[in-house]
């Protein structure tokens, strides 16, 4: 019988034991006799079942380091397919075991066991639980240059991770409630031990294989025939990257790709929804489109200011004009998808007079000049006119300055030299960027910083998400910035494409189920 | 004689972008920059003759303000182009070999130096703007004018009535003003003409590449560019202004063709 | 001859003060490489230890040096990004660059060659003017346009061809291959036939102006085989302005391979610059800028062949 893969979300642990179960040609030959009884239309291995899928992507990974260079093309195209951790996340949000066949957390949430699975690499070598130890605690060093900063102080609460026989510990120093989703994405990934090339080439123990690389171009992956779990569904995975949001659209359109796996434009939607052959999936995302402002610069740094601008902007509108309508309102800085979300949208709802007034009040000047850096992204350029207008009418005046994404990390972000700007916010559970003061925000308020530390550390499920829902309502009273709208995962597929992940929850792009049934 | 149909088309088609360039300082039907979310991607109607774009604005306004930052583009990176060109050739010219040789070099670098991958480093150090077009163009049309002034210059400077002039005790200046200038006035118009041409499609090819006027100033280029996601949808919008860069380029070289036929006494007779 | 060695030496002098312009500039930018690798997780610790693992730290006369001197040796250095070694990557753009320029100017110099030298002949007759004004459009339209208008109709609507890319086996399916160069070199020799044609013109007309052309004339050959014996001095000034626009082609090789996907030189430095990789961006500027001073150099040497009056 096919067996629903077990979940575990990181809010329900507790003293649990979970077991996975491999499921590979029993499971095929289950969903081929369900099949047939006209129970489930797809799955049936024997169809004719395409030996290859493209996959259109807009950002090409600029080496293989995974745990070494920033940015969402490296796991994408690695994470969970070439590369696995101890546990993985899947579409509706759980948490799983994947090279942990089974792993326990200790009632003072201290203590992490994991007990391995037998798993080969793509080289050859088997996993072990030296491999384990040794690509965790690369985490631990915090002078290394090899490991990106901002997972180094993920794992900052990690005393030691030690093993014995096939299994694993790790040891906290204090509770952490993120560790377990930390460890599905890129900061979790199992390396074989010693590794030393992790630019140029990529060991990994998951279903697909990294086989070829025609840079500026595509990425192929082929399926691992020994992995440990159930083989991926296609043989061959390319995926394709295209410079520009326009020529992936174009190469769908002209059926040159099978899946398009970001729509950037979506008045063109209307396009692949008028067309037979193509499906638009539509999802979620933790992708939050952040007007941010410089709450260490005048006259941001007025609570009252920055709720003008938010009370300045008719979201609706924006969303329709900037995103064709596809996205969400929040009115805070957590999706609907998490357990402490809420409506927020009452905090600052649009009130242009009100807005007018209120920067009148805080004694800003009718014309006050400021900048609006865009980063070179649509959501951001098609948001930036409207934004500048309904600012202008309240009595800023706004230069829209566009910038490279070399000068929006250079000068905004490290340097902290801005008004306005806008970017997406995508990490998962990334409420904490507001409680560190240093952060590009400059938002320093220790209230906050108290409820974020008081979730991070709390025993019960119930009491972490009362918590941060706190947190929540208490930043958007605070308006360090404004929250435009949360991003839909838009997709579009060709008709016989199946087993996509619809919702975008981490920062993997699963490619193990996907087929197409021709 | 019927000769300048050219001149007339030319002067005649860039003479009213002109007059519409400069009168969109007092008058556009709409405010260029007057956002109406209910009115967006509009088809051409009375009230918008060429629609409404992807924020309700007013295209035939936009394009007619377009028309002033684009061709006031065009304008200073050719005039950067020909004071560039023009001192460099003529002083490369009447200079002795080793400096004719310094300016050689130095333009043939900025002319073999791929002009786009010189804005695309300016841009990277200094954020896109017109400026950096207008600069970016300038210089490397300025390169090219230079190579073709100093062998022109250097043709009349060799010949015999400018050795006449120079026995006749006139000063280099008085040469340079009264016979060089003069005579290269054919090649420079067609210079000119040329480097406007280029200016105009390279402030949109810019554009397309994230490089060229930031926004909401009116530009072609960035109509162009900030439309070009919605081709499929609204074609018309990326339409008309680049229905408005070709009939400037057009019109442009026209002229050029004009002045040049007028003035190249070996076409006259 | 002194010529000769005063034309090498120009071309030497170009290279080298090119590749000090080519430092500069990108010594100049905002960011740099650590910004690039480390994004938003960027700490200053982290960020200076990165700087001073890539070495840019050292003063800037050693870097230059450094640079030059192994790229006078045939080392270009390896990419800062990706750890590869920048000539292979080179070599590997390579193969979908020079198709796409060399089949471009082909196409463009035949076609400009043969309008011109109509346009010439009819110059005040429609046909020539319709000639003249149609290669006129390829300049009077931004190249990336065209290159839309192509793929929405060639691709999207008709999909008789590729929207874009280039297949993984690259020439290894040279049918694929060629298939999706198609749109591209269309694209890309509209622009140059445009250039192209206006000189072809002018230096036919001067051609029919000149006596050699009546004595022909007169001495029974037909039009066109008279111009025939004009190719040879029409063609020279051709490939001089080819030369002249071998930087021009390059721009428009970048806009197109944007445009069309494809993975190209010009791309690749579009991609190199926005991650800061110093050392391949300089020297893969390093080989472009020495392949457009070669070339010119040598269609110099051609053109004095084919018109040995330019010797004077």
């Amino acid at each position: 019988m096919p067996v629903k893969a077990p979940s575990y979300t990181s809010l329900n642990m507790k003293h649990t034991m979970i077991q996975s179960v491999k499921h590979s040609a029993l499971a095929r030959a289950v969903a081929c006799v369900l099949g047939s009884m006209g129970l489930l239309a797809a799955g049936c291995a024997p169809a004719a079942t395409a030996s290859q899928v493209t996959l259109g992507f807009t950002f090409e990974p600029t080496n293989l380091d995974i745990s070494g260079t920033a940015g969402q093309a490296i796991p994408q195209v690695l994470l969970d397919n070439v590369y696995e951790g101890l546990v993985r996340i899947v579409d509706n949000g759980s948490i799983e075991p994947a090279l942990a066949k089974s792993f326990d957390v200790s009632a003072d949430g201290l203590t992490y066991t994991f007990k391995l699975r037998d798993a080969e690499f793509h080289d050859g070598q088997p996993l072990t639980a030296d491999d384990v130890v040794w690509s965790l605690t690369r985490l631990l060093d915090d002078k290394t240059t090899a490991v990106l900063p901002v997972q180094l102080a993920q794992f900052a609460k990690v005393l030691a991770i030690t093993a014995d026989a096939n299994v694993v510990t790790i040891a906290l120093g204090e509770r952490d409630n993120d560790l377990l989703y930390n460890l599905t994405q890129r900061g979790g990934v199992i390396f074989k031990k010693d590794t030393t090339d992790f630019a140029g080439t990529a060991n990994g123990t998951g279903p697909y294989v990294f086989a070829k690389w025609d840079k500026g171009s595509s990425i192929t992956l082929e399926r691992f025939e020994q992995y440990w779990g159930r083989e991926g569904d296609t043989k061959t995975v390319i995926f394709r990257y295209f410079a520009d949001a326009a020529a992936l659209s174009n190469a769908m359109l002209a059926g040159d790709i099978d899946v398009m796996t970001t729509v950037q434009s979506p008045e063109t939607l209307e396009v692949f929804q008028s067309r037979d052959d193509l499906t638009v999936l539509s999802g979620t995302t933790n992708c939050e489109v952040t007007l941010s402002m410089n709450n260490s610069r005048a006259p941001f740094n007025d609570i009252k200011v920055r709720t003008a601008v938010r009370q300045a902007l008719d979201k609706k509108a924006l969303i329709d004009v900037a995103w064709a309508g596809y996205g969400t309102e929040i009115g805070g800085f957590v999706p609907p998808t998490d357990p402490w979300f809420e409506d927020l949208t009452d905090i600052a709802p649009y009130d242009e007079s009100a807005a007018r007034e209120a920067l009148v009040a805080a004694g800003v000047v009718a014309g006050t000049p400021i900048t609006l850096d865009v980063p070179p992204i649509n959501y951001a350029t098609n948001s930036s006119e409207f934004i500048a207008d309904a600012l202008g009418k309240v009595g800023f005046d706004v230069t829209i300055t566009p910038v490279t994404w070399e000068e929006w990390l250079d000068r905004i972000f490290t340097k902290v030299d801005y008004d306005l700007t806008i970017v997406c916010h995508i990490e998962r559970n990334d409420m904490a960027i507001y409680a560190n003061p240093d952060y590009y925000f400059r938002f320093d308020n220790a209230e906050y910083r108290d409820l974020i530390a008081a979730a991070g550390a709390a025993a019960e499920p119930q009491e972490r998400t009362a918590t941060l829902r706190a947190a929540a309502r208490l930043l958007s009273e605070q308006s360090p910035s404004d929250w435009l709208w949360l991003m839909p995962s838009l997709q579009v597929t060709k008709r016989d494409v199946t087993g996509l992940a619809k919702n975008s929850v981490g920062d993997s792009y699963n490619v193990a189920r996907i087929e197409r049934v021709s | 004689m019927k000769r300048s149909l050219s001149f007339a088309t030319g002067a005649g088609m860039i003479g009213s972008l002109l007059v519409v360039a400069v009168g969109s300082v007092l008058w556009t039907p709409f405010p260029p920059l007057q956002i109406d979310t209910q009115a967006r991607f509009q088809g051409p109607s009375f009230s918008h003759l060429l629609g409404t774009d992807q924020l309700g604005r007013d295209v035939l306004s936009n394009i007619i303000a377009g028309a002033r930052t684009t061709l006031l583009a065009a304008f200073l990176a050719t005039a950067i182009a020909l004071v560039i060109g023009t001192f460099l050739g003529i002083t490369a010219a009447a200079s002795r070999r080793w400096l004719d040789d310094a300016i050689t070099a130095l333009a043939t670098v900025f002319v073999a130096f791929p002009a786009l991958l010189l804005a695309l480093v300016i841009v990277a150090a200094r954020g896109p703007s017109t400026a950096t077009v207008v600069l970016t163009v300038g210089v490397a049309a300025g390169a090219s004018v230079a190579v073709v002034t100093r062998r022109e210059a250097a043709d009349i400077l060799h010949s015999p009535f400018v050795t006449a002039a120079r026995y006749s005790g006139s000063s280099t200046w008085a040469i340079v003003h009264t016979h060089v200038l003069r005579n290269l006035f054919p090649s420079l118009t067609v210079q000119a003409t040329g480097a406007a041409s280029i200016a105009i499609v390279a402030e949109s090819t810019l554009s397309y590449l994230g490089l060229g006027a930031a926004p909401p100033t009116p530009s072609w280029g960035r109509m162009l560019a900030s439309t070009q996601q919605y081709v499929l949808v609204h074609p018309l919008l990326i339409l008309w202004p680049a229905l408005f860069i070709s009939l400037a380029v057009v019109g442009i070289t026209l002229l050029g063709d004009g002045v040049h036929e007028r003035l190249d006494p070996t076409l006259v007779k | 001859m002194s010529g000769v060695v005063r034309r090498i030496s120009i071309t030497v002098v170009g290279i080298a003060s090119s590749t000090v312009l080519v430092f500069v500039l990108l010594r100049v930018l905002p960011g740099d490489i650590a910004t690039s690798r480390l994004g938003v997780s960027a700490t200053p610790i982290a960020l200076e230890q990165l700087r001073t693992e890539y070495g840019f730290n050292r003063p800037l006369i050693v870097q230059y040096l450094d640079w030059i001197l192994d790229a006078l040796r045939g080392d270009l250095g390896r990419s800062l990004v990706s750890g590869d070694e920048v000539r292979g990557e080179i070599a590997d753009r390579l193969r979908v660059t020079m198709p796409l320029v060399i089949f471009s100017s082909l196409i463009a110099v035949v076609t400009a060659v043969a309008i011109g030298r109509r346009a010439a002949l009819r110059r005040n007759r429609a046909a020539g003017i319709v000639a003249v004004s149609l290669a006129q459009i390829g300049l009077a339209i931004p190249t990336f346009v065209i290159g839309i208008v192509l793929i929405v109709v060639f691709a999207v609507q008709l999909r008789v061809l590729p929207a874009g890319g280039f297949p993984t086996a690259g020439w290894g399916s040279p049918f694929v291959a060629g298939r999706s160069l198609v749109l591209p070199v269309v694209t890309l020799s509209l622009t140059q036939t445009a250039i192209l044609v206006r000189f072809a013109r002018s230096r036919s007309l001067d051609f029919v102006a000149s006596d050699a052309f009546r004595t022909a004339r007169a001495a029974g050959r037909t039009t066109d085989a008279a111009l025939a014996t004009a190719s040879r001095l029409v063609l020279s000034p051709v490939l001089s302005v080819t030369a002249l626009q071998l930087s021009t082609l390059l721009t428009g090789a970048v806009v197109v391979e944007s445009v069309f996907a494809l993975p190209g030189l010009g791309s690749m430095l579009v991609r190199d610059i926005a991650n800061r990789d110093v050392t391949k961006v300089q020297s893969t500027l390093l080989v472009l800028v020495v392949g457009i001073f070669v070339i010119r150099l040598i269609v110099e040497f051609i053109n004095d062949r084919l018109d040995p009056r330019r010797l004077t």
